[in-house]
């Protein structure tokens, strides 16, 4: 049953439910780049996302989306290129440091510190730390201060490497993969505690997953990195507004690929599944074509197989 | 920065202070022990060692100086070992095993700062370890020194134990560690290489602090007891002929087995080599080169070492991961 | 006050099922004139969704005119929902209660009859539009 989803919303109008238009540009790339001993792990990298937003990245192994998260968090520096988030450089000043907060794959933390020193560690890192929000995020997951952090769960140590990132008080918090390595259990929760902390303190948020399903509900903002370069970056409602499955004979599909961007495109004998980008004001009311919304999954699936589409904001963004 | 150090390497800091106490004690009971010991048994100190009583005091203080001696020994060879392996090696390459670099450079404290409160924090205390170390033999090899024992900080046992030998080393060490922990990444590898190149510099310095400096030089031309002053670093001792050349002693042996016999450990074979135109030569370094000695060795140890730390500073500040 | 739950497989947007369970709600009376709506924090912590999609579900019954925001306070319903009057209600039931039947009779199954039902609704919807 597609019923549902083949909405008359055809050509357009989703977004009008969004963010606020003048929120500021929380993460902008231009032209980055990183080599590895000659190889591009990174290439040609620009995108700019808002703040506020919820950004998923999301690409195959070896996309480049731990480069570029890297990059973002200061931890590494470009070949070439820039990153700026809220508009100032990223780096090895205090001042830059302290904008955004990394949670890297592992969750790495200091596995014979307690919870308590975990946060003692916070405070004296960093001059915003809250420390009134993390003890309350731990009372409320109850972990204990006492323990030591080598003998939590898994689980327990992701809350405690997120407390202490978002405890930070960060204006970007970037994550690597937070979701690997967890239980379903403990990934639901994770992202529990994150939506939460993103209502609380409007952070602006970057996570990458291979598993788009992860982030279908927690992220509005899709990215999607693959072979080193940005091949989606969009809202996610725009998104799934702007791409439809069209079914229809297949001796009618070359007509309908030649009028907008076809995605994919799979053809039997009598019937043709086109997957096309639609702009907007291109209505389709052709009877014999049935028209379907397309999951998220589906989406980057289609694209990751065509790596030479893209779906990228139409040149309005300023670049710098 | 300074707590975060400390709780970090509160184990290494507590274990050495606690070490150094244990050995301070022990020092503390063989000096009480042997100046108690010294002031009721020195005999006059111009004693002849032949004579019994003075002899029998003199393998006394041997005896006492020997048991403790030995372990202050190992010590100059394992301590700067040891603070390398555990103080130096994981200072970085833990931090690299787990991942916890990640987690800290991405703090809101550079990795300049970071880096700089742990070297120079715990350098720091490495140092002061080793003046401690020095400062606690000094008083205790002085209540040896009471005549006619004689024992003097100039002496190969003692030379790295006093002065700020035992800092310099331990400093290096340190940073050695430090450093090959931040090129390895891997902890049990850094600690490895620290140990081996600890041992190799040891033992590669084993004498060589007669080489640093020409060594004064005296001629000999009657029996001396000990040619070379009090204090002073004896380097080597060998005969030389009337016109100069150098005699190994089996070449002077041969030469001098018909006029004066054989038996070369009575006063009376050395006059007699004399009166046939040898020569003794002793070579030593005046106890006045104690202090440049010392520098030198340290410069030895801290000019590479401190080369090498920088270079992995460097790296470590690099922006990378 | 009411707890939202999603349903991942209906394939409507997350935000609209939101919309559509308050809506639900209030048709049913279990969400009258007066009541509070879980802030955004509360769903978002209970789901794992995205807070913007709780905002737009709400502002989205916020321009219906179903909700009202109350800064610091919450969001509260504002007027219940239910087209047509009860006695609407109870002849459209009985009505499709009989085509139901006649449906059974020409042996059609349960699913075969959503599937008509869907179809009609889709149709009305289509020519709404065109």
């Amino acid at each position: 049953m597609t019923v549902d989803r083949t909405v008359g919303m055809f050509g357009g109008g989703a977004g009008e439910f969004t963010a606020p238009a003048q929120s500021p540009t929380a993460l902008e790339a231009v032209r980055l780049a990183k080599r590895y001993r000659g190889t591009w792990a990174l290439r040609d990298c620009t995108l700019s996302v808002p703040a506020g937003r919820v950004i998923a990245l999301v690409g195959p192994n070896g996309a480049g989306k731990s480069t570029f998260l890297h990059l973002v968090a200061g931890l590494i520096a470009p070949t070439r290129g820039s990153v700026r988030i809220f508009g100032e450089p990223v780096g090895q000043r205090a001042e830059a440091l302290a904008r955004v907060a990394f949670l890297a794959q592992d969750k790495p933390l200091y596995d014979g510190f307690t919870v308590a020193e975990m946060l003692r560690f916070g405070r004296h890192l960093n001059p915003g730390w809250d420390d009134a929000l993390a003890r309350q995020r731990l009372a409320e997951l109850d972990i204990p201060l006492n323990r030591k952090v080598g003998k939590l769960s898994g689980g327990q140590q992701a809350q405690v490497a997120l407390t202490i990132a978002v405890a930070k008080r960060p204006d970007l918090l970037v994550m690597d993969e937070p979701l690997a390595n967890l239980d379903p259990v403990a990934r639901h929760d994770i992202m529990r505690s994150l939506m939460a902390a993103v209502a609380e303190t409007q952070l602006t948020v970057v996570l990458s997953s291979h598993v788009v399903s992860d982030l279908t509900n927690a992220c509005d903002w899709l990215v999607v990195l693959n072979r080193g370069q940005v091949q989606i970056s969009g809202e996610v409602d725009e998104l799934l507004a702007t791409h439809r499955m069209l079914s229809g004979p297949t001796e009618l599909a070359d007509g309908m690929a030649a009028r907008m961007p076809v995605i994919s495109d799979s053809r039997s004998e009598r019937q043709a599944d086109l997957l096309v980008r639609t702009g907007p004001g291109t209505p389709l009311r052709d009877p014999r074509w049935k028209v379907s919304g397309v999951s998220l999954e589906e989406l980057v699936l289609a694209y990751l197989r065509r790596p030479d589409a893209t779906a990228l904001p139409r040149p309005t963004l300023t670049t710098t | 920065m300074l707590w975060l150090t400390w709780r970090q390497h509160r184990m290494q800091v507590l274990l050495t202070t606690a070490l150094l106490a244990v050995l301070g004690v022990v020092l503390l009971i063989s000096a009480l022990g042997t100046a108690e010991f010294a002031a009721q048994n020195a005999p006059a100190p111009e004693c002849v060692a032949d004579t019994p009583a003075c002899s029998a005091y003199l393998g006394e203080m041997n005896e006492r100086i020997r048991t403790v001696g030995e372990l202050l020994g190992w010590l100059s060879l394992l301590a700067p070992a040891v603070i390398g392996a555990f103080w130096g090696a994981p200072l970085l390459a833990r931090e690299f095993e787990q991942g916890t670099h990640q987690l800290t450079w991405t703090q809101s404290v550079t990795r300049r700062r970071w880096l700089a409160a742990k070297i120079v924090g715990l350098g720091a205390a490495v140092t002061l370890g080793g003046l401690v170390l020095a400062g606690m033999v000094e008083p205790w090899l002085a209540a040896f020194d009471v005549p006619p024992y004689n024992v003097d900080r100039f002496d190969m046992s003692w030379f790295r134990l006093v002065g700020i030998l035992p800092a310099a080393w331990w400093l290096s060490a340190f940073v050695l560690g430090m450093a090959t922990g931040a090129l390895f990444r891997r902890t049990l590898s850094a600690m490895a290489v620290t140990l081996a190149v600890c041992a190799l510099a040891f033992f590669g310095l084993l004498r060589a602090p007669s080489s640093y400096a020409t060594p004064e030089r005296v001629v000999q031309a009657t029996v001396m007891d000990d040619p070379a002053p009090d204090d002073s670093l004896y380097v080597t001792s060998y005969w030389i002929d009337g016109s100069g050349v150098k005699y190994t002693s089996q070449e002077r042996e041969l030469a001098l087995a018909g006029p004066c016999g054989t038996d070369q450990t009575t006063k009376k074979y050395a006059k007699c080599s004399f009166s046939h135109g040898y020569r003794q030569v002793t070579e030593f370094h005046p106890a006045d080169r104690f202090w440049q000695f010392q520098w030198t060795e340290a410069g030895i140890l801290l000019i590479p070492a401190l080369a090498l730390g920088g270079v992995a500073v460097r790296r470590t500040l690099r922006p990378r991961i | 006050m009411i707890k939202f739950r999603l349903d991942p497989s209906s394939g409507v947007a997350t935000y609209l099922q939101l919309v559509h369970q308050v809506k639900h709600a209030l048709r049913l009376g279990v969400l009258v004139p007066g009541d509070r709506l879980p802030t955004i924090k509360e769903v978002v912590s209970d789901l794992a969704i995205n807070p913007n999609t709780v905002a737009k579900a709400y502002r989205e019954l916020e321009n219906e005119g179903l909700v009202v925001g109350r800064p610091g306070l919450g969001t509260f319903v504002r007027r219940s929902l239910g087209g047509g009057s009860t006695a609407d209600h109870s002849r459209f039931r009985r009505d499709l209660a009989q085509w139901v039947r006649g449906c059974r009779e020409a042996g059609l199954d349960q699913e075969d009859m959503e599937a008509l039902f869907a179809l009609v609704l889709a149709d009305f919807r289509q020519e709404g539009i065109a």
